[in-house]
């Protein structure tokens, strides 16, 4: 008979994984919480595509949250639409800032710009990091002492201060300026974390044997040592998008971030401080939406460190 | 030890000349010309070439390669000298020397750094120690929660937080400055709160002290995460060695155990990660100093990078590096003191 049912090794290993990520409840907190913000970031522009310059309403300038209407008859009043004496609790769940602009559109729209900034950021910070770690680590000598030393110099950096001089001297279109900014001050971590795993791996036997089988040094390092040193590096990403999102909203904070007609979460506490003490909902909001972002994957980081790295205690 | 201090100091001095190179390239790659900068934008072209002369912004950034003989007749060396002498330039905008400018930016920002530590600590460590103590209680589930929203809680969003519900609503605290209008008070260290004490004022000093409250709650937040993070994890680890046992197992008494053998031990990485907060110290403390319009080094940095204002810029930034980059040494020098068993090479 053909059909023999092999269970394959692979998938046995899967299963580990994911009974190991079950068992963490910081992971499965982190994963669903990611999930809800990728979700809402991936839909926001098919189920409410958002035009900026349309979403104006001047008469409802920095109104309270819709909902309040139902117990406050002022708010009530400002939200009863005149032509059709209607009131819809719904229609601006979270206030509407000084344009009149509804927070939960911004906010939601806020979840795209800032999920294509963290996966950006921290693909290229993983990348150029993990390589110039991996040949450091692999190559030592002269190669490793100046990474070393340029790693030394931009880690007594504050690392807010080069995403802000890079922000300032960038001539790129404000989204991807924002992206190299917040992802160049991370290249050393990665640098840092490849180069010591790597000098652990390559050690073992079985690199090894595949140099003595006469692999050349892009085989052994891109064949061998990196597919085994991955996992610090995944723990990392996810970690890493957390502090890409909060930099990138700083730098919002700071009047650098993404320019104005694209929602940005950071911009809007900005703008949101000039009028926050008789407005509160335009800053509470944006930053709840930051703090939400955050927490979820560095929750998701800790539960990925929870299953590929069993000895950590942490 | 003597030849591991040599070779710290070494690496720290190489770091410190490797900034002083980068910022000041970085500052010459900024937008814009200062000389138009300070003479305005309808300023005739001769005053501005005039003004770059006299600035010294004509000549070549790091070695004069066009006249071998007059090779280091160029902006870095000069300005290196000068460093060296203790001369870091005067600001462009404020005419004000960046020397005496960091005498009296730096004791604001290091009053509201050591606020934000002493935050950190008296809330981070007892949170820890509580949390390892009563291990998976509600009591670690509260700390661990805590110290997560802590690590994950945007500076600039819980400054801005503080200030509403504490300042605007409840009206507690005040939502700026450092000192009310009004209040006068001449410096001695620079640290408001330690002033008035030393001046027999008192009352500035309570004043300078509500200022500080806020601000320092802020920058402190993700420290205090840190702190009581690490302080469980690493007491966990010690309560779970075989001396502790043993200490147990012979019938001494379990505070004793646990505050003379595991705390001791359990310190260590807790001192390097509080060492460490440093550099992340001054990084928040450009996000708080701009919300709480403290007048530090922070918000100056950062209005000197809009403005760009060369010398501050460089003279800034290079302060702030020597501070971390001194920290850090002080933080691994410490390890010898506290822990015998560790020996330098």
């Amino acid at each position: 008979m053909t059909a023999v049912a092999v269970p394959s090794p692979p998938r046995r290993q899967q299963s580990v994984f994911a009974k190991r990520f079950r068992r963490s409840t910081p992971g499965r907190i982190g994963a669903v919480m990611v999930i809800i913000f990728v979700i809402a970031a991936v839909l926001a522009p098919l189920l409410r595509p958002y035009d900026a310059s349309r979403d104006i309403n001047l008469r409802l300038r920095l109104s309270p949250p819709s909902v309040t209407g139902i117990w406050d008859a002022d708010v009530k009043a400002k939200y009863t639409d005149p032509v059709s004496g209607k009131f819809n609790a719904f229609s601006h769940i979270f206030g509407t800032d000084n344009a009149g602009r509804d927070v939960a559109v911004r906010v939601w729209h806020g979840a795209r710009v800032s999920l294509i900034i963290g996966i950006v950021a921290t693909a290229i910070a993983l990348v150029i990091g993990s390589v110039l770690g991996l040949l450091a680590g692999y190559f030592g000598g002269l190669l490793d002492s100046t990474l070393g030393y340029v790693t030394d110099v931009m880690l007594a950096f504050p690392s807010i201060l080069i995403a802000i001089g890079i922000a300032s001297v960038s001539n790129l279109p404000g989204l991807y300026t924002v992206m190299l900014a917040v992802s160049i001050p991370q290249v050393p971590l990665y640098l840092r974390l490849a180069r010591s795993v790597v000098l652990s791996i390559r050690e073992r036997e079985f690199v090894q044997a595949a140099g003595a089988l006469g692999a050349g040094p892009g085989r052994m390092l891109f064949r061998h040592v990196l597919p085994n040193s991955l996992s610090p590096l995944i723990v990392q990403g996810a970690l890493s998008i957390a502090t890409a999102t909060i930099e990138a909203a700083a730098l919002g904070f700071l009047g650098l971030g993404v320019p104005p007609p694209n929602p940005e979460w950071g911009t809007m506490l900005s703008d949101s401080r000039e009028y926050y003490t008789s407005a509160a909902w335009t800053m509470i909001y944006p930053g709840l939406a930051i703090l939400f972002t955050v927490l979820g994957f560095n929750l998701l980081g800790d539960g990925l460190r929870d299953v590929l790295d069993p000895r950590s205690t942490q | 030890m003597g030849v591991f201090v040599l070779r710290r100091l070494w690496r720290t001095l190489l770091v410190l000349i490797g900034i002083s190179v980068v910022v000041f390239a970085f500052v010459r790659a900024l937008p814009g010309d200062p000389a138009t900068a300070i003479l305005g934008e309808r300023a005739n072209p001769e005053s501005v070439a005039r003004l770059t002369k006299q600035l010294g912004l004509d000549k070549p950034w790091f070695l004069n390669l066009a006249e071998p003989g007059r090779l280091f007749d160029a902006q870095y060396p000069k300005y290196l000298g000068k460093v060296l002498s203790g001369d870091l330039d005067k600001g462009q905008k404020s005419q004000i020397p960046v020397a005496d400018e960091l005498k009296s930016r730096f004791p604001a920002t290091l009053e509201l750094s050591l606020a934000a530590m002493f935050f950190a600590l008296i809330v981070g460590l007892p949170a820890g120690i509580v949390a390892a103590l009563r291990r998976n209680s509600v009591w670690d589930s509260l700390a661990t929660t805590i110290s997560l929203v802590g690590v994950s809680m945007p500076v600039f969003w819980l400054g801005l937080l503080l200030s509403y519900y504490f300042a605007v609503v409840l009206g507690w605290f005040p939502p700026s400055s450092r000192l009310s209008v009004g209040v006068d008070l001449q410096p001695l260290t620079g640290m408001d709160v330690l002033d008035g004490l030393l001046r027999g004022r008192p009352d500035v000093s309570w004043d300078a002290l509500r200022h500080l409250v806020l601000p320092a709650i802020t920058l402190g937040s993700i420290p205090m995460a840190i702190t009581a993070r690490i302080t469980r994890s690493s007491l966990l680890e010690v309560l779970g060695q075989d001396y502790v046992r043993t200490a147990k197992a012979k019938g001494l008494a379990p505070r004793l155990v646990t505050l003379k053998h595991a705390m001791r031990n359990a310190m260590l990485p807790v001192v390097t990660v509080v060492g460490l907060q440093a550099g992340l110290l001054l990084g928040g403390a450009v996000l708080t100093e701009t919300i709480f319009s403290w007048p530090g080094l922070g918000s100056w940095l950062y209005d000197a990078i809009s403005g760009r204002d060369y010398p501050v810029i460089q003279g800034g930034v290079i302060f702030a590096a020597l501070v971390v980059s001194v920290v850090n040494l002080a933080v691994d020098l410490s390890y010898a003191l506290l822990d015998p068993r560790i020996q330098y090479r």
